[in-house]
């Protein structure tokens, strides 16, 4: 009963004139012409997201290199002023 | 991607590319419109007047933001909600503006049969709650997904398919009685 219940569903009960599109068009050519924006293909939000973490990763992973390489030269500073001193 | 590159064209000032629109979603939508237990006459009209509604009000269609059939569908749905609402309904909706046979060419008992069962499920249909038949007459239209049928219908995932649920155990009844009576006049 289901499946000859969908299969009815799933029937077109009503059907469109042969001559359907051809009246739909001549109703619209009466009238006015939207102005309509149509998307362009842009960047969608995931790989916008995606750009934005790969910019925060390398801006992390530069801040750190080079708040490193700041206490190496401040450790090989300290060292040296330690053995000029002797 | 096809229907971007007709608004496309339309938007480039081809008006009669929005023929192709129409060519493209005129069978599903009387389809539905069907299953919701309209009649041939008052489906022309609403089908007619959701494309011109569509044409009229295609600078607000956002393609970014929703997929054109769902808003066909969801100006189609309104619109049919009036009409059904309206108080005409009983007078316009008449047994005699069902619908003929379609293209097969079966044999004339097949094509009785067909017709016979074709009309009884239209007036099982209008018996279903509106919310219900909507939901189930969405369900069927092919190029919607269930997602598509909720945000038309704007109600949850859950909800949605609660009423189909329920419209096709109420359908499952209403045609199973008529089946009964019938073979009881028999």
């Amino acid at each position: 009963m289901n499946d000859e219940l969908d299969a009815l569903l799933q029937d077109d009960l009503l059907q469109a004139p042969a001559d359907f599109t051809q009246r739909v068009m001549q109703r619209i050519e009466a009238l006015p012409r939207p102005a309509i924006q149509v998307a362009t293909p842009t960047r969608s939000a995931p790989q916008r997201w995606q750009r934005l973490r790969w910019l925060a990763t390398a801006t992390g992973l530069v801040g750190s290199g080079l708040l490193g390489l700041s206490q190496l030269a401040s450790f090989v500073f300290g060292l040296w002023l330690a053995t000029a001193a002797v | 991607m096809k229907v971007q590159a007709i608004l496309r064209r339309i938007a480039a000032g081809e008006q009669r590319a929005f023929a192709e629109l129409v060519d493209l979603y005129q069978r599903p939508l009387f389809g539905f419109l069907g299953r919701l237990g309209l009649g041939q006459a008052q489906a022309e009209d609403i089908a007619q007047e959701t494309f011109l509604r569509a044409w009229s009000h295609l600078s607000r269609f956002e393609s970014e933001h929703a997929q054109f059939v769902t808003w066909l569908f969801t100006i189609a749905r309104n619109l049919a909600y009036n009409a059904l609402q309206s108080a005409h309904q009983k007078q316009e909706t008449h047994e005699a503006d069902l619908p003929e046979p379609t293209c097969e060419q079966p044999g004339p008992a097949q094509t009785l049969e067909r017709t016979q069962q074709r009309t009884r499920l239209q007036s099982a249909l209008r018996q279903l709650p509106m919310a219900d038949r909507s939901a189930l007459a969405l369900v069927y239209v092919h190029e919607l997904g269930l997602a598509d049928v909720a945000r038309i219908e704007g109600d949850s995932l859950a909800a949605i398919k609660t009423r189909l649920h329920r419209a096709k155990l109420k359908l499952r009844e209403l045609l199973q009685a008529d089946t009964e009576l019938e073979t009881r006049h028999e």
